[in-house]
């Protein structure tokens, strides 16, 4: 009898303790964690993250990688939103507009209680007056996905707010080993090796000559990846500019890489690449580029400029590595760490030798679009 | 009836017409400041998020008392922090562009005649540019684009006042100056621009685009002592506008001195101006069209007319701003573009209709 009254007494403190200590401290409070965001802010996140808001493509890319998609409740402005990778994207309000990442309408911001705004580290005007309107209501980090030295870091910090870190991890691994591979084989490149590239970037024209010279932020890294060198490195301008036609003609050229936003021309649901063939074809056309080497070797190559600011930018230096060095990576197969990328990573289902233009033209297997 | 009773009859009636035309103005003004704060009451419980007239008015009246249940999480942050700042700037600078486009149109002899008339929002565009594209100013930290913005805005008047004030201040020579700097102004920031990445370019084209979304108390706080002190100064000298209007040779045989008249109502708007311009960047029209307004309504006497176009500004630009901020919710377009959508044809209705009145 006394027995079983003890075992009765154990059982009712080990019910109060389950009951008024368990929950308190390890059930219902929420956990704390401390970051350091890409702008080198200390932020403190409560834990569970579940209502987050974020400004930035690359942010959208990085928020599927780690499998956190479901908790988007409001986006930024995106001109033309893939409905493919985001099928229910026209459903979220929009919480950030032009002229930047940081433009956010602070009242729908707020009314969507989100607990975390996701903001991309840009140098933009606007964070702080925009962080101290809700910084009493709403957390907010910046972060970087898409540079090469930065994106492990803040991949790191996104697995940890969201207790993601394996598919965190596994994004890691896959980009540090591809780029590993480029790097592997362009590193041991001499001087005369190195391929002269010219960088034709513009906002949909054709014949707007626009490049950037090595002060834009990433360049000098670029080179070093890609084994280039960039002919326009000392644009006398802050990060680039409209370029003198006649100089550029005295350049040496040994290739020319396009990578001009041009509307309705690549995407997952393009699949016809009738705009990019035609406007590269403009393009070497131009007086400024008929002559240069880069056409007459047909070495003129169209990218889409989406994944300069994605975690995706591993596919942008798989193609160009290819691009440069083509007898470095002849047993390299870009389309295929794309194709990698979009299935495992984005979690398509999607077949890029039936349908999709993000590059022309294609190294390998380009049955689709020589026929 | 003798002739004295004649004459006094028609002393008593010049009166009571006088008494009533004044009594219609001060109705006029009577009426403007309820509509302007029942436009502050729509504007507030208006907006992206979906706050409830309860909502905002327990919020506001209750700021700080404990215990507030309302049905909009966060709405006091949004009342609070995010709508009634920019209402608050909105109703300052409405003032301010209203009462100095009157002052202006009445000093430059020139109904065109807006605030920005003497390149100070150009000017103010190229501090601005400069310090977002090159990061180059006077001041640091949050006030380096308005502290510039601010000093060019003050160069450029200060440049005009100086030229034209070796010509006697006429209007001719103000405006015309105003004019050349201008242009050069605009050239100075094109140059600018052309040097700036294409971010920041975009960024600086932003500025100068009128946008009250900058606003928050601490703005205010700076902005309201100048504001006040400033549209006091002009209510206050608006009786020697009345006799300018008479011409320049009446108003010096009357008493009034001319020159400092014009240049001290100049240095007023000016620094009025290049205050606000500073934070909201240029908000258009208002200026120009809020004193015509009035004018077709209550007539010339500055008495009247600058005080009530600074009320017609204010109202107009709140009214711009909950367009700007609902018409495309949750985008919020800049208020510099809607004043105009909702000015001109106010304008144009009111000139259709005083050409009715005057056939």
């Amino acid at each position: 009898m006394l027995r079983e009254n003890n075992i009765l007494k154990l059982y009712g403190l080990f019910l109060l303790f389950f009951i008024f200590f368990v929950p308190g401290n390890a059930i219902g409070k929420q956990n704390e964690i401390t970051i350091n965001d890409a702008m080198g802010r200390e932020v403190s996140i409560k834990q569970p993250v579940n209502r987050i808001a974020f400004s930035g493509t690359c942010i959208a890319e990085a928020l599927k990688i780690i499998g956190v998609w479901n908790k988007v409740v409001g986006r930024g402005y995106m001109i033309l939103p893939d409905k493919q990778l985001y099928p229910d994207i026209e459903n979220l309000p929009v919480i950030a507009m032009e002229p930047g990442p940081y433009s956010i309408n602070c009242e729908k911001l707020l009314e969507l209680d989100v607990d975390l705004l996701i903001t991309v580290n840009v140098p933009f005007a606007g964070f702080k007056g925009m962080n101290d309107k809700i910084k009493s209501r709403t957390k907010v980090i910046a972060l970087d996905m898409f540079q090469p030295d930065t994106v492990k870091k803040n991949f790191e910090i996104l697995g940890k707010i969201f207790n993601e870190e394996k598919r965190s991890l596994a994004y890691l691994n896959w980009s540090e080993n591809v780029m590993n591979k480029i790097v592997n084989k362009t590193s041991k490149l001499a001087l005369a090796q190195r391929k002269k590239y010219f960088f034709k970037w513009s906002s949909g024209s054709f014949d707007e000559i626009y490049s950037m010279s090595d002060k834009f932020p990433g360049m000098t890294r670029l080179n070093e990846i890609l084994g280039g060198i960039n002919i326009a490195a000392n644009l006398n301008r802050a990060w680039g500019g409209t370029v003198d036609p006649e100089w550029l003609m005295q350049q040496d050229i040994d290739i020319i890489i396009c990578q001009d936003k041009i509307l309705n021309g690549y995407g997952i649901g393009v699949d016809n690449n009738e705009v990019i063939r035609s406007y590269r074809k403009k393009a070497m056309g131009l007086p400024v580029f008929a002559s240069s080497k880069a056409v007459k070797n047909n070495k003129v190559y169209m990218i889409s400029p989406q994944f300069l600011y994605s975690p995706g930018f591993v596919i942008y230096f798989a193609y160009l590595a290819k691009w440069f060095h083509p007898d470095l990576f002849h047993d390299f197969n870009p389309e295929f760490i794309h194709q990698e990328y979009l299935t495992r990573f984005m979690e398509l289902d999607y077949n890029m030798k039936k349908h999709g233009v993000f590059v022309y033209p294609y190294s390998t297997d380009a049955t689709r679009f020589y026929k | 009836m003798s002739d004295l009773s004649i004459i006094q009859q028609k002393r008593i009636d010049l009166r009571q017409s006088y008494l009533k035309h004044k009594g219609r103005k001060q109705l006029f003004v009577g009426i403007l400041i309820p509509a302007v704060l029942i436009l502050v009451g729509f504007a507030v419980s208006t907006g992206s998020a979906s706050i409830s007239f309860a909502d905002v008015f327990a919020v506001i009246l209750k700021k700080n008392l404990p215990g507030l249940n309302l049905e909009t999480v966060h709405a006091d942050v949004i009342i609070w922090q995010l709508r009634l700042p920019r209402i608050i700037m909105g109703v300052m600078t409405g003032m301010v562009l209203g009462s100095s486009g009157a002052v202006m149109q009445v000093v430059l002899k020139n109904p065109l005649a807006d605030p920005y008339m003497l390149g100070i929002a150009s000017a103010a565009s190229f501090g601005a540019s400069l310090a977002i594209i090159f990061g180059i100013g006077f001041w640091s930290g949050p006030y380096l684009v308005i502290g510039n913005a601010f000093f060019f805005s003050l160069l450029s008047s200060c440049l005009i006042l100086g030229l034209s004030g070796k010509k006697e201040a006429s209007p001719e020579s103000m405006v015309l100056t105003g004019l050349a700097l201008l242009f050069f102004f605009q050239a100075m920031t094109t140059i600018v621009q052309y040097f700036g990445d294409a971010d920041a370019v975009k960024a600086a084209v932003f500025w100068t685009v009128g946008n009250l979304g900058k606003a928050d108390w601490n703005n205010i706080s700076i902005l309201f002592p100048l504001v006040v002190g400033g549209l006091l100064l002009l209510f206050w000298r608006s009786n020697d506008l009345n006799i300018m209007n008479a011409g320049d040779a009446t108003a010096k045989s009357l008493g009034v001195n001319v020159g400092f008249t014009r240049i001290f109502n100049m240095i007023i708007c000016s620094l009025l101006v290049a205050g606000v311009v500073s934070f909201t960047g240029t908000i258009g029209f208002v200026g120009l069209v809020a004193p015509h307004v009035v004018r077709m309504i209550i007539g010339c006497d500055n008495k009247f007319l600058v005080p009530a176009s600074g009320l017609v500004g204010s109202a107009l630009l709140i009214l711009a701003d909950t367009v700007a901020r609902t018409v495309m919710s949750p985008i919020i377009l800049p208020v510099g573009a809607i004043t105009a959508f909702l000015g001109v044809p106010l304008f144009v209705y009111l000139i259709i209709k005083k050409n009715g009145t005057n056939q």
